[in-house]
C-alpha cells in the first residue's frame, strides 16, 4: 500500500517538480491568489454559497474591463513542459469572455499564454498568445472539466475527458501562472465560477 | 502506481469533478478558510505541538459553552442528497462532548448530519436533522477520548456512519434537506474549559 502522497503523485527516484492544487471550499479565498482588475476596477471574488459552487469571479461593472485572479506574477510553471486543470463555469452572457489557464501576466496581455478561452461567442477554444484554436464543444452555463497541456511543440486542451484541440502557433516562451479571468461586455458585472484548479510541472 | 494528477487519482476519466475539500490541520496556525467562533462562552483554539496533536478547540469555563470551525454560512458547498465526510478527531477528557460533521446554519442544529460524542450518553450517535426533528441512532461505541476516524454518508434515503472502518449507524428519518458545510465543534459539560482535537477533516459531493 502506498503511504505517501508524494508516492501516488511521482513515480520511484523521480523528484517532484513544482504544483498546486485548490479545492476552492472554506469562507474565503486562499491567500495564495491575488486579484487582479486587468482593465478598469471592482472586479472580485467569494465564496459561492450553493452546493458544488466553489469561487465566484466577478468583473468589473464597465464594458469590456475584465479581472482574474492569479499568483502575482509569480511564476513557477514551465513554458515547455506543464498542465493545468479547471471545473470552471460561465455565466453565459454571449458577447463576454472567462478564460482559465497559464499566462506569464494576465489573461488579455499578449506575451506567453496556454489558457482555455470561452470567447465571445462561438466553441470553447484553447488560447496560445493571442492565437485560439477552437474545440468541438459548445459554450454553455454547466460546469466542465478542462485540462492543458503544455510541451516544447503544442499544446492541448481536453475537455471533459477526450481530447478538444490542439495548437501548435504561438507557443509560450516564458514562465506561467495560473489565471481565471472574466471579462464583462456591459454595464453589469458578469460572472465565472471556480471549483478545482491544479497546475504542475511535468 | 503513480498518477499524473490530484485530479485523477480522485476523479474517474470523463466525470467532471463535484466539490472536494481536505484540511490536515498543520503548520503554525488554522487554515484561513475557517471560520472559528464561540457557541456560548468564550473559548479559543491553537495548533497542538504535540506528536498527531492537528488543531485544539478550547471551550469556554462554563457548563454548556461550546466552540466550533465552519464556514461561516459562506460556502455551503455540500448536498444533502449525497456527499461524505471523513472526520478524525476526539474530545481530551471526561464531562466533555464533541459533534462533528455537515451542518446548516453554523450555530444550531436546524439541518444536519453529525457524529456526536456526548459524556452524557452512553454511546456514540448518529444524529441527523431535517429542520425540525432530530433522529438520533446509538451506535455500540461506548464514548470515549479516544482518536477515531468517524465515516459519514448522507445519501437520499438515507445516513450512515461507520467509525473506525465499521459501520455503526443508519438514519432513514429527518435527513437534512439543505445544502451543508463543514463544523467540528467542542463543549464542555462542567463548569471547566474542555478540548477536543482535529486533525483531519475531507469531505466531498458523490
Amino acid at each position: 500500500m502506498v503511504k505517501a502522497l508524494i508516492d501516488y503523485l511521482n513515480a520511484p527516484g523521480v523528484v517532484p517538480l513544482q504544483r498546486v492544487v485548490d479545492n476552492f471550499d472554506g469562507d474565503a479565498l486562499r491567500s495564495w491568489w491575488n486579484l487582479t482588475d486587468v482593465a478598469g476596477s471592482g472586479g472580485s471574488a467569494a465564496m459561492l454559497d450553493e452546493v458544488d459552487g466553489g469561487l465566484r469571479l466577478s468583473s468589473p461593472t464597465v464594458a469590456f474591463d475584465s479581472s482574474q485572479i492569479d499568483f502575482n506574477s509569480i511564476n513557477h510553471y514551465s513554458q515547455t513542459s506543464a498542465e493545468f486543470i479547471a471545473v470552471i463555469r460561465k455565466s453565459g452572457d454571449t458577447g463576454s469572455r472567462m478564460v482559465a489557464g497559464l499566462a506569464q501576466t494576465t489573461w488579455a496581455a499578449s506575451d506567453s499564454k496556454v489558457a482555455v478561452m470561452y470567447d465571445t461567442t462561438g466553441n470553447i477554444e484553447l488560447r496560445n498568445g493571442s492565437t485560439d484554436v477552437a474545440g468541438s464543444v459548445a459554450q454553455d452555463t454547466n460546469w466542465h472539466s478542462h485540462k492543458v497541456t503544455v510541451s516544447s511543440t503544442t499544446t492541448l486542451m481536453f475537455t471533459d475527458g477526450p481530447l478538444d484541440a490542439v495548437n501548435t502557433s504561438s507557443l509560450p516562451s516564458a514562465a506561467l501562472q495560473p489565471i481565471f479571468a472574466r471579462q464583462t461586455n456591459a454595464a453589469s458585472a458578469k460572472t465565472g465560477d471556480i471549483r478545482y484548479m491544479e497546475a504542475y510541472n511535468t | 502506481m503513480s498518477f499524473q494528477s490530484v485530479h485523477d487519482m480522485l476523479v474517474p476519466p470523463g466525470q467532471v469533478r463535484k466539490q472536494k475539500f481536505w484540511d490536515f490541520f498543520d503548520g503554525d496556525s488554522l487554515r484561513s478558510w475557517w471560520t472559528e467562533a464561540d457557541g456560548a462562552g468564550t473559548g479559543s483554539g491553537a495548533m497542538a505541538d504535540e506528536v498527531d496533536g492537528g488543531y485544539q478547540l478550547t471551550t469556554g469555563t462554563s457548563d454548556n459553552n461550546w466552540r466550533r470551525l465552519t464556514f461561516d454560512d459562506l460556502a455551503r458547498h455540500y448536498e444533502p442528497t449525497g456527499s461524505v465526510f471523513i472526520i478524525i478527531c476526539n474530545r481530551d477528557s471526561t464531562l466533555s462532548r464533541f459533534f462533528a460533521g455537515l451542518i446548516n446554519p453554523k450555530n444550531a442544529a436546524n439541518q444536519t448530519i453529525l457524529v456526536d460524542n456526548d459524556t452524557d450518553n452512553t454511546f456514540y450517535e448518529l444524529a441527523t436533522v431535517d429542520g425540525s426533528t432530530t433522529n438520533a441512532v446509538a451506535t455500540s461505541v461506548t464514548v470515549d477520548t479516544t482518536v477515531r476516524k468517524h465515516f459519514g454518508i448522507l445519501n437520499a434515503a438515507s445516513a450512515k456512519l461507520s467509525i473506525d472502518d465499521t459501520l455503526e449507524a443508519i438514519s432513514t428519518s429527518n435527513l437534512p434537506t439543505v445544502k451543508l458545510q463543514p463544523i467540528f465543534a467542542v463543549q464542555t459539560r462542567t463548569t471547566a474549559a474542555r478540548t477536543g482535537n482535529i486533525r483531519r477533516y475531507e469531505a466531498y459531493n458523490t
